[in-house]
């Protein structure tokens, strides 16, 4: 396994403890906690577009729904009346694309004020976002851009999430993206860059599995190596998703339902990290709202196997 | 821009800010320079070059923003045709980048673009201009914030004498347009899902566009002096000043049916309030 041991054998020791601590020692008394102490709430899918009439009128017991923060960080209309038709019934998660966390612009106080107005809205648990950069001055390019794997990176990145983590008052957890291209300035892994990251910032990660194996695929690594190598109690939420296999790259689509692979890189994940919140992402080509929700029931069922199997801590085993 | 070796994050960043934005293909446009730039910051794997890793961010770049201009522009895109739209779509986001947080913001700023735009293929541009206009009113008026509608029992507490100094507040989501052309059946034929027609004669035309109660987007014809009376209104005249200036245009249709504006204003809910002097 590539570790701290790994970099140490590469010079970079001197500027990177707060690797060493990532597998040993762990940063603050809630890191000592399975999902940073932060509840498991069971098997989700995210609340799309074409499923709001569905969904209000059908009322379906899954157990959490996760809005996109985006969709309703404006200032009226019908989007804030579906928010609390949603909130009066359903468990739900924020989750972002916007925050931009590892730009090198200044943070958007006002994204973030109206941010945090609507955490304390829904009263989300945790808000998510990609361990990614989004803008340049002048110009923000709506994509999760990958970051350079340096230490130059993983300090820039976590001083942000601090800020952001001590101003929204709530935990921020940190998607892995899927990514198409590799910098010649990455000295670091990419699963011991999202490490040193979360460890640096306290914070928690958003494990999407589909990502990893997309990435895996794109970049020649190996997607078990990443998953037994992150810091198993920062991770609070688990994405899973379809892609498009172009052959000589995967994109991420959200576009169709979960490979096998991925279903046993998630079996894997969970028999290391105990039962872990779950959602289903598909965001194009989007099916009859039954479909994904099968996903996500798909997903329970694993949990529970699992559950049963291993017995770990702080699993809580769930209905499907 | 050049690009060291040593770059640091926010160099990075730049250069690949500034590549993804680039209209034309990396790796058919790449010269020696570019490209030997493009391989100082982008390893490449076995299957990828560096150009060919970049490439995937640059057309990912214009593929997002096009499909958002598109659905939040349904008529502009049907009346141009799938070709012209994209190329106004790549000079408009060319010209004015992506700034928002917000895909939602995308377009606000290109209606007032393509009003000083010159080169629309033979023929299109005055429509492709109002409908540009048109297009945006429905989204902004979409999500605009909402304010509880002024109550009948303070509009009957107002002095009559009150009225000419008084100014009337209107919804936040209300939205008027002046057309030289029937912009507006033309969209509603786009949504429907019809194939409107390529000629759309001139006919002047007056509309509102406002959040009804079930907070979708309605629109409403108004009459000359009714859509000049508004403007005025939304610009902060008091109702005499804007009367007068309504009065211009149409001075029969003021006179004779102020009130009865008034009512149907407030029964839309557009009034939110009205400020008298204390």
């Amino acid at each position: 396994m590539q570790g701290a041991g790994w970099l140490q054998g590469r010079g970079l020791q001197g500027g990177l403890s707060f690797l060493e601590s990532n597998a040993l020692v762990t940063t603050s008394n809630h890191a000592r906690l399975p999902r940073l102490g932060l509840p498991d709430l069971g098997c989700g899918v995210g609340f799309r577009i074409p499923h709001y009439a569905h969904v209000f009128e059908n009322k379906p017991a899954v157990d959490f729904l996760e809005l996109i923060s985006e969709n309703f960080l404006v200032d009226g209309g019908l989007p804030l009346k579906n928010l609390d038709r949603v909130l009066a019934e359903w468990r739900v998660v924020q989750h972002g694309v916007s925050l931009g966390i590892g730009a090198s612009t200044p943070l958007d106080w006002e994204y973030l004020r109206r941010l945090k107005a609507l955490t304390r809205h829904t009263q989300t648990p945790w808000v998510t976002d990609h361990l990614c950069w989004t803008r340049v001055p002048g110009a923000d390019l709506h994509d999760l851009m990958p970051l350079p794997y340096t230490e130059e990176a993983v300090r820039h990145v976590a001083e942000r999430v601090r800020i952001v983590q001590d101003f929204l008052e709530l935990t921020v957890g940190l998607e892995n993206t899927s990514s198409y291209l590799t910098y010649r300035a990455s000295t670091l892994t990419e699963w011991d860059f999202l490490s040193a990251v979360a460890n640096e910032a306290d914070c928690g990660i958003l494990l999407d599995v589909n990502n990893v194996y997309v990435s895996a695929y794109n970049h020649g690594f190996d997607a078990i190596t990443y998953l037994d190598a992150i810091p198993k109690n920062r991770v609070v939420q688990i994405h899973l998703a379809g892609h498009t296999n172009k052959g000589a790259y995967i994109l991420d689509t959200h576009s169709d339902f979960v490979v096998d692979r991925v279903w046993e890189l998630y079996r894997h994940a969970l028999q290391r990290l105990g039962s872990i919140s779950t959602l289903i992402e598909w965001d194009s080509e989007i099916p009859d709202f039954d479909t994904v929700w099968g996903e996500a029931k798909k997903a329970a069922a694993i949990r529970n196997e699992v559950a049963r199997t291993v017995g770990t801590e702080g699993q809580d085993e769930h209905p499907t | 821009m050049s690009i060291q070796p040593d770059a640091t994050l926010a160099e990075i960043q730049a250069f690949l800010g500034a590549l993804v934005r680039r209209s034309d293909n990396l790796g058919a446009s790449a010269n020696v320079d570019a490209e030997a730039e493009i391989r100082m910051v982008i390893a490449g794997n076995d299957r990828l070059t560096p150009v060919q890793q970049a490439e995937i961010y640059r057309e990912q770049f214009w593929l997002r923003h096009r499909d958002s201009l598109d659905e939040d522009f349904p008529a502009l895109s049907s009346w141009l045709g799938q070709d012209a739209f994209e190329c106004l779509a790549r000079a408009y986001l060319a010209a004015i980048p992506p700034s928002s947080w917000t895909l939602r913001d995308l377009g606000v700023a290109w209606p007032a673009w393509l009003d000083q735009y010159e080169h629309f293929p033979s023929g299109l541009g005055p429509v492709a201009r109002e409908l540009a206009h048109l297009d945006l009113g429905f989204i902004t008026a979409f999500d605009a914030p909402a304010r509880v509608p002024v109550h009948a029992e303070k509009v009957a507490t107002i002095a009559e004498d009150a009225w000419p100094d008084a100014r009337i507040l209107l919804q936040p989501s209300l939205r008027v347009f002046a057309f030289k052309h029937a912009v507006n059946g033309y969209r509603w034929a786009v949504r429907r899902g019809d194939i409107p027609g390529s000629l759309l004669p001139a006919k002047p035309t007056w509309i509102a566009l406002y959040r009804g109660e079930d907070l979708r987007v309605h629109e409403a014809e108004l009459a000359v002096g009714e859509h000049a009376l508004l403007v005025q209104l939304a610009a902060g005249a008091t109702l005499s000043y804007a009367c007068e200036q309504a009065n211009a245009l149409d001075p029969e249709g003021v006179e004779a049916q102020l009130g009865g504006w008034l009512s149907h204003w407030a029964r839309r809910g557009w009034v939110v309030d009205i400020v008298t002097k204390p």
